[in-house]
């Protein structure tokens, strides 16, 4: 029961990580309709500034100056496209991500290096007894940033014009437009608000028990993936639904040692929820999109 | 006042939808352009609009001016921002947003924060139906809710000249009376009106001035009364006595293109 407890207290801390990135593919697809093959770069981006400032700069000032490259790294990607390929095939951008996405991990593979660098968070492998479950200060500290910043950004999505501007263009872009929404403007934000979640969720995916951050948490970070698909590609709350439910899979998985044709099942875990979930409801948990087009 | 001039527009470059239609839409005026499918009449709202990009299409030559000010080259937020808005064909009203927040993207295109919020308070004044329903899912309201709510939606941006484009369509006879009605208390608010419309009737009953398109040229044109009594419009949109009695509820308009 200890360690179902544990598996379960780690497999959220987990799954709110996944969540901040699965927010990311879906406020660009919702604002683009295309799928960002670069994420798990930009996620890589962010997470190398913030550890190459360890050190040098307080752990916030290099958290939020991560954040804000990954941001602008985003937003370069839109306005690629947007400049000259606006009226483009959406799955031919979505395979200019992929390009994108094979410069820059190329690019920071080069200079990771070999090392895998620590992002200096102040919370180091310290390990908190919560009673019921024992958890690292990091990870505990993960889950309350995440919640923190979901509860932000559903505010601003409900409330804000932004929020409206996404909602109403997602639903009917030339409608949107004729009621004067500035859609450069909005879909701008979401990548650079996906650029930020995604910088954010870097810290916690390396923090202790990972060593640190190298090129190969991309991998990571694009199961991710699985998890937007499963709650819907067009869904804010799926991301979340579809997050934590690979987060916890994965923990409980990899926590009992499951093995599946010789290797660990929680290395493929996020994938076979994703199948089987899809072969119920195909466009996903709390997806729409497919529905409406009916 | 909106001036259109030898306005030739295709789509692709190869479809040419307008062959050098000219109009105006004077400061005030309530214009009707009249046109079966095909006629260019959607076409013509989208360049005045600026979403005829999103249509693949493109202006060929001629000008759309707006006090003066030529349109071309806008992008749509921009035209609204000067004071054009349009109701588009079909409603297309975000049914998974609420009323409210139906309202508030209308509201997006708005000058400033004080302009929204009169323009909101005229809305529901003028919408008591729109008021009692704000939190719900817009896609929930009937037909006629759905239109009033895409023309509230579209006076959010407080608009100097609303274009409707086949405001009437799929709505019951006495709804389309009602949009009529709400065409006449939008004017006389002083917002000048370009009203697209296969439902003639309603449309010469409710402009002073209408266009007749006709495969993408301007085949009749002069004051709705006229209009409305030429032998042509008589057989190609208003039928015979017996439908227009139908599609006219009020007595008053009846008389007026009759006369």
């Amino acid at each position: 029961m200890t360690d179902f407890l544990n598996y379960l207290v780690n497999g959220i801390s987990l799954g709110g990580t996944y969540a901040l990135i699965a927010l990311g593919f879906v406020v660009v697809f919702k604002a683009t309709e295309v799928v960002n093959f670069a994420h798990g770069s930009l996620l890589v981006l962010g997470g190398y500034v913030i550890a190459r400032l360890a050190g040098d700069v307080p752990f916030v000032v290099a958290v939020l100056l991560g954040c804000l490259v990954a941001a602008v790294g985003a937003v370069l990607v839109e306005r690629l496209y947007s400049w000259r390929l606006r009226d483009s095939n959406v799955n031919a951008l979505a395979i200019l991500t992929i390009g994108i996405d094979i410069l820059l991990i190329t690019e920071l593979t080069r200079r990771f290096g070999p090392d895998i660098l620590p992002t200096g968070d102040p919370w180091g492998n310290a390990v908190v007894d919560l009673g019921i479950a024992k958890i690292a200060q990091a990870r505990l500290v993960g889950i309350g940033v995440t919640a923190v910043l979901l509860v932000a950004f559903f505010v601003a999505f409900k409330y804000s014009s932004w929020g409206i501007a996404m909602r109403a263009g997602a639903e009917d872009g030339e409608a949107a437009a004729l009621m004067g929404v500035r859609r450069g403007r909005v879909t701008m934000t979401a990548w650079a608000v996906a650029g930020v979640l995604a910088a954010v969720a870097a810290v916690f995916l390396c923090a202790f028990p990972t060593p640190g951050i190298d090129a190969s948490v991309r991998q990571t970070a694009l199961r991710a993936f699985p998890a937007a698909i499963l709650g819907g590609l067009d869904s804010t709350a799926g991301a979340v639904v579809g997050g934590l439910a690979i987060g916890i899979a994965e923990a409980m998985t990899g926590g009992y040692g499951v093995r599946l044709a010789g290797g660990n099942l929680n290395d493929v875990v996020p994938y076979l929820v994703m199948l089987v979930v899809l072969l119920v409801r195909p466009s996903g948990l709390l997806g729409t999109r497919e529905l409406t087009r009916v | 006042m909106l001036e259109v001039r030898e306005l030739h527009v295709s789509y692709g470059g190869v479809v040419r939808a307008l062959r050098g239609i000219s109009l105006e839409v004077p400061d005030g005026g309530v214009v009707a352009v009249l046109g079966g499918n095909g006629a260019g009449k959607s076409t013509l709202l989208r360049t005045v609009s600026s979403t005829l990009r999103l249509h693949r299409g493109a202006v060929v030559s001629g000008t759309v001016t707006w006090d003066g000010r030529s349109l071309r080259g806008l992008d749509a937020a921009e035209t609204v921002r000067r004071g054009i808005v349009q109701v588009p064909e079909g409603r297309r009203i975000f049914g998974r947003l609420s009323v409210d927040e139906n309202l508030k993207a209308g509201g997006l295109g708005a000058r400033d924060k004080r302009t929204r919020g009169a323009a909101r308070d005229r809305v529901y004044a003028m919408f008591p139906m729109l008021a009692e329903r704000k939190g719900l899912r817009a896609g929930l309201l009937s037909g006629g809710q759905q239109q009033m709510l895409a023309i509230g939606r579209a006076l959010m941006a407080a608009p100097r000249l609303l274009i409707l484009d086949e405001p009437s369509l799929g709505l019951a006879p006495q709804v389309v009376g009602q949009v009529g009605q709400v065409i006449r208390d939008i004017n006389a608010a002083g917002t000048a009106v370009l009203l697209v419309e296969q439902n003639a009737t309603m449309a010469l009953g409710v402009a002073a001035t209408a266009y007749v398109l006709d495969v993408g040229e301007v085949s009749l044109s002069g004051p709705a009364a006229e209009l409305a009594a030429t032998d042509d419009v008589q057989r190609l949109y208003l039928g015979d006595g017996s439908t227009t009695a139908v599609a006219v509820p009020t007595g008053a308009t009846l008389s007026r293109w009759q006369g």
